[in-house]
């Protein structure tokens, strides 16, 4: 049988945004925006959808007078992007 | 087409590593820091009274609690790994810490007479690479400025008479061991982790 895979995780921009932090633990919004290449409303949007989760946790701050968001994996997310794997790794095995 | 599925299942490991590794962030709980960080400090500043009050003979006994925190730090560890998953880096950190022990209580209790003041700014020193790696590998600024702290009082220790450098032990224990483990505990209970 074939698990469900995570709906959530299995869109490639959140899919990156989740792997990018588990590898990292810790990112900021800019950071994320440079390795996905993606524009900044689409971030924002999905990073919402993983904060809604509570798949990541989203502190807003400021630096050097400058709005800084960092994002930072939850251990929800861990065990759902650990799920995602597994469901994943069924299909490649099969 | 084999190498093309071993390649498959080899970066699922590699996945799978990289997930263990990231919660090995939210395992620490800071038990064992404040746990080594009471016992230093209750072994170190005992031997500071005992010398203070002249009591040369048996200023070291305080020391003997490092060989039953070892053996509670064992069954402590043993019980937690069952639980929680095994990675590479997790079995470096805990190689790492059991040598490192090791060679705390043989430099103690066999080389004290030859390292004489040099004694305690060695065991910091150790002291120091452990906390450095443990807090590498979890990804604790804490951690790792905790070990940078510790091996800067070693090399003062170098400096200060052999009388109150386990007063400089303790003190360190308790800034540098004791202190980051009850932060750690907060974080740890934080995350909802109870």
């Amino acid at each position: 049988m074939f698990e469900d895979l995570n709906p959530l995780l299995h869109s490639q921009l959140r899919l990156a945004i989740i792997s990018y932090l588990i590898s990292n633990g810790k990112s900021d919004f800019n950071e994320l925006k440079e390795v996905t290449k993606a524009t900044s409303g689409n971030i924002s949007v999905q990073l919402k959808k993983l904060e809604q989760e509570k798949y990541i946790s989203i502190t807003k701050g400021f630096r050097n007078n400058y709005q800084h968001t960092s994002v930072e994996v939850t251990k929800e997310g861990i065990d759902a992007f650990e799920e995602y794997v597994k469901a994943i790794g069924q299909y490649i095995k099969k | 087409m084999k190498t093309e599925k071993l390649s498959a299942e080899k970066s699922l490991e590699l996945i799978t590593e990289v997930i263990a590794q990231a919660r090995k962030k939210f395992e620490e709980n800071g038990f064992i820091f404040m746990l080594w960080g009471v016992l230093i400090a209750i072994a170190a500043i005992g031997q500071f009274v005992l010398l203070k009050n002249e009591y040369y003979a048996t200023n070291w006994y305080p020391y003997l609690l490092m060989p039953i925190g070892v053996l509670y730090s064992f069954y402590y560890f043993s019980k937690k790994e069952r639980k929680s998953k095994h990675n590479q880096i997790s079995a470096i950190v805990s190689y790492a810490w059991v040598f490192l022990s090791i060679n705390m209580l043989v430099l103690g209790f066999l080389f004290g007479r030859i390292l004489r003041e040099n004694l305690i700014p060695v065991i910091l020193i150790l002291l120091a690479v452990g906390t450095i790696i443990s807090g590498v590998s979890v990804r604790s600024r804490l951690l790792l400025f905790s070990g940078i702290l510790i091996n800067l009082s070693a090399f003062a220790g170098f400096y200060i008479p052999i009388l109150y450098q386990p007063l400089l032990m303790g003190i360190v224990a308790i800034i540098a061991v004791f202190i980051p483990g009850i932060i750690l505990m907060v974080q740890y209970k934080k995350k909802g982790n109870v």
